[in-house]
């Protein structure tokens, strides 16, 4: 079964990217969504997609692994940039019909709200596409281990994302065992009212809670039995040091979103 | 056969008892165990489900702790506190799942984790992960994702994670029950290299009869007591009723022999001895059908 | 028993997963198979011989790539359209591997009545079926009521079968049946399927790769390596065929081997002997003391 597809389009190239720091590409991504959020002029949104374009050719990727990951929520977009432009208040009304107002200001902010979820789908995307499952996992940890001084179990946090990430393959697997042996006893998941196919995933679902409970607690012996005694004393396996290369590159980060910061701050 | 008297011994239990609730009246899970496995010896526990082999296993590395009596690892007791971690660092446990023993998503991640929580500086990490993963195979693996293994492999990952800790008992608790054919197979290989190379004890509970013929000794427990320990060729004689009562059967040579002789043949203990291999076995029926024995 | 009729009838069938993709996998090429009433029918081959493609082709729930499946129940001639499907789920019913793991409801009467329920059937027949099937697999009436999660793993796994035969199949097709049971447990449980076989009239295919019980259970054995039969024939027939087991590396009965090892050296065979019990009165038979 093929499944690192399904944990975020993980798509390795060997470019610099990729080996960059992935706490320091994680931070990359809140400063690119901060000042997608402070841009007051439209213009700026072409500009931070221009640059998504030039991160993916660094990252040696293909345009249409960027597209795939938008597929799924293209539909969602589109809507909502509908909704958005039947119902929002304006004064300059372009088209009119019942409570359906179309104003010249309902469709800018239209515009702008589908622009910066856009770019954030897009910006999300291509750190999930250069930054693998368990280096995404690590990258967390790391950004959260300032937490630990107001108490925050940074530790078992992360150590809760990797067991979870390892076991999403083994769950899709029994899910598709579970259902075929279901459908074998007459189990019916394709055809019924809503109501009654929602029925239908309990006796999914129960056997899978039974499973998870039972194998929470058999690795939980097993890794007492490794001598797990929490996140005192652990040290960690190949983690690698920032260098030089990764603070450039947020540096360079810092220095792409000036002219959003500018833009807001000339707007005040 | 090596001698208890001269070899040290690393699993001593001492009239232990168990149970697992202290209430009045409570049944015991164990009897009166008493025994011991030397260094570098393969002891093979067998016995009907419920007989105590998965309990007893579980005193080996403080998961349980005696009701009564006591358990020495290496001359360390395991119902003191103190000793804990030292006994965990020595014994080294594999369970049945293979599955839901592995925590990383990568192999070499996995394999690390017991060094890691160890607290071991990261090039000794990296020299442990390394043996480790040699030890059983799966170097060429080292960067797969585990949701990618067999099942035998997942299993043989389990047992690196172990060997990471270079302890000095290795503990399999039915490692190759939910594995098939050939998966049972390379993990029995597997075992039997670990014991002879790395020369490491080893305590392996199986209901497979012919896994039991490979060790060093056979212990056979019936209802949480002990009912034999000694080699497996002087159990596996005593005759298929004798077998029957745990619930186990004979081995297939040892089955057939032991017919021939209630016909009228004389096999001796030499012949049951190799009675596993197939081709011998066949040799020594030719001759004593051809010298009329 | 009746006279033979054919249940389920596989010509020529292949099957390849994700046919067109790039994950394209071939699995099963070529596949001619026959299970008739009242037959027990073992599939030998290890993992990735394609046993597992082949159960699901069995009640309809893979549509074969090429070849013709015929299922002779009922009137069912087709494989195509959804309703047609699940009345072949019921009368063609599966165990998977570890069953107990889907077994949901609250107590073991529910879940074993989860597939007649399922079908439409009445209340009456519905505790009919339930307490017919949980007598035949030896489970106790209190057990009916109990919650499942109380029992033990054998005990588990004989109501997650009885939930697959409340839906009376003509045939059931168990795939690793054995997988994680003790010896004691491994006998007793042959014992229920002989016992079924006969007081429901069924037909059993049992995909697995334990050799002995294939021996000493099934009127006939198909083997499988790479997806494709190799060897088939009755267990005597097929369990001799010494050379051929060897060549795809299926395994073979020690008592077999050692019966080839000793006539290569002159002693004389009258068949083929499956266990140690045969062997030994073969050896016997000709040369007695």
């Amino acid at each position: 079964m093929v499944n690192e597809i399904i944990l975020g389009q993980y798509m390795p190239s060997g470019s610099f990217i990729h080996k960059t720091s992935p706490k320091l590409k994680i931070l990359c991504l809140f400063l690119f969504t901060f000042s997608i959020f402070l841009i007051k002029d439209s213009y700026l949104y072409f500009y931070f997609l221009a640059v998504s374009i030039f991160v993916l050719k660094l990252a040696k990727l293909k345009i249409s692994y960027l597209l795939r990951g938008l597929k799924p929520l293209i539909f969602i977009f589109v809507l909502t940039f509908i909704l958005n432009a039947m119902f929002s208040e304006g004064e300059k009304i372009l088209w009119e019909w019942g409570f359906i107002k179309i104003t010249a200001e309902g469709l800018i902010y239209s515009f702008r709200f589908f622009m910066k979820v856009t770019l954030l789908v897009i910006y999300a995307t291509l750190l999930t596409l250069t930054t693998s499952p368990v280096e995404l996992s690590d990258g967390i940890e790391d950004c959260l281990a300032p937490l630990k001084f107001v108490k925050f179990p940074v530790h078992e946090f992360s150590l809760m994302m990797t067991i979870a990430l390892r076991f999403i393959p083994t769950l899709l697997a029994e899910i598709d065992k579970i259902k075929r042996a279901q459908e074998a006893r007459g189990a019916n998941f394709s055809e019924g009212s809503f109501i009654a196919r929602a029925k239908n995933f309990v006796p999914i679902l129960i056997p899978l809670f039974i499973i998870s409970f039972k194998r929470a607690d058999e690795l939980a012996v097993a890794m007492e039995s490794r001598c797990y005694m929490g996140g005192e004393g652990r040290t960690r396996f190949r983690r690698k040091k920032d260098g030089l290369s990764d603070y450039l590159l947020f540096a360079a980060s810092l220095a792409v979103i000036y002219p959003a910061l500018v833009n807001y701050l000339s707007h005040l | 056969m090596p001698l208890i008297g001269l070899m040290k011994v690393m699993i001593d239990f001492k009239k232990v008892y168990f149970r697992y609730s202290n209430d009045e009246g409570s049944p015991y899970a164990l009897c009166d165990i008493d025994l011991s496995v030397g260094r570098g010896e393969l002891a093979v526990v067998v016995g009907a489900n419920g007989s105590g082999k998965s309990t007893m296993a579980r005193l080996l590395n403080c998961l349980l702790i005696p009701s009564a009596g006591k358990v020495f690892i290496d001359g360390l007791d395991t119902s003191d506190e103190a000793n804990l971690w030292s006994i965990r660092k020595k014994v080294g446990f594999v369970f049945q799942n293979p599955e839901n023993q592995i925590v990383g998503t990568i192999v070499e991640n996995d394999a690390a984790f017991a060094p890691e929580n160890l607290g071991l500086p990261e090039d000794e990490i990296e020299r442990r992960v390394s043996y480790a993963l040699e030890a059983v195979g799966l170097l060429g693996r080292r960067e797969f994702m585990t949701a990618h293994l067999s099942g035998g492999q997942k299993q043989r990952l389990a047992i690196a994670g172990v060997l990471a800790m270079k302890p000095d008992i290795l503990v399999l608790d039915e490692p190759t029950a939910m594995l098939d054919a050939r998966g049972r197979e390379s993990i029995i290989k597997l075992i039997l290299k670990i014991k002879n190379e790395l020369k490491i004890t080893v305590v392996l509970i199986t209901h497979f009869m012919e896994n039991a013929l490979v060790g060093d000794k056979l212990i056979c427990l019936e209802k949480g007591s002990v009912r034999f320990a000694g080699p497996a060729h002087v159990f596996f004689m005593k005759g298929r009723e004798y077998i029957s009562k745990f619930n186990l059967k004979q081995p297939f040579g040892y089955e057939l022999i032991n017919r021939l002789n209630e016909s009228g043949f004389s096999f001796c203990e030499s012949d049951y001895m190799q009675a596993a291999d197939p081709e011998i076995l066949s040799d020594i029926i030719f001759r004593a059908v051809k010298n009329g024995r | 028993m009746g006279a033979e009729k054919t249940l389920i009838s596989l010509k020529n069938i292949s099957f390849t997963y994700n046919k067109g993709l790039p994950t394209e996998c071939a699995a099963l090429f070529n596949v001619d198979i026959d299970i008739n009433s009242g037959e027990i029918i073992s599939i030998i081959g290890h993992t990735g011989s394609g046993k597992s493609t082949l159960v699901q082709l069995l009640n309809s729930q893979l549509t074969p790539c090429s070849g013709e499946i015929t299922w002779f129940i009922d009137g069912i001639y087709d494989q195509r359209g959804a309703a047609v499907r699940r009345r072949v789920c019921a009368s063609v019913g599966i165990v998977f591997q570890y069953p107990e793991d889907q077994i949901f409801e609250e107590t073991v009467y529910d879940d074993i009545a989860f597939g007649p329920r399922q079908l439409g059937k009445t209340p009456e027949e519905t505790e009919k079926l339930v307490f017919k099937i949980s007598e035949l697999m030896g489970l106790d009436k209190e057990i009916l009521y109990k919650p499942p999660f109380e029992l033990s793993g054998g005990t588990l796994r004989k109501v997650a079968i009885a939930g697959v035969l409340a839906m009376e199949p003509c045939v059931l097709v168990l795939d690793e049946p054995m997988a994680g049971l003790d010896p004691e447990s491994c006998d007793s449980f042959a014992r229920l399927l002989q016992g079924l076989r006969s007081s429901l009239d069924l037909s059993i295919v049992m995909v697995s790769h334990n050799l002995e019980y294939a021996a000493a259970l099934s009127d006939k054995i198909y083997c499988m390596a790479s997806g494709r039969i190799v060897l088939s024939g009755t267990p005597k027939e097929v369990f001799g065929d010494i050379k051929k087991l060897d060549e795809y590396q299926i395994g073979a009965l020690p008592s077999a081997i050692i019966a080839a090892e000793l006539s290569a050296a002159g002693l004389k065979f009258a068949q083929t002997p499956l266990t140690a019990e045969e062997l030994a009165a073969e050896i016997l038979k000709n040369y007695g003391k």
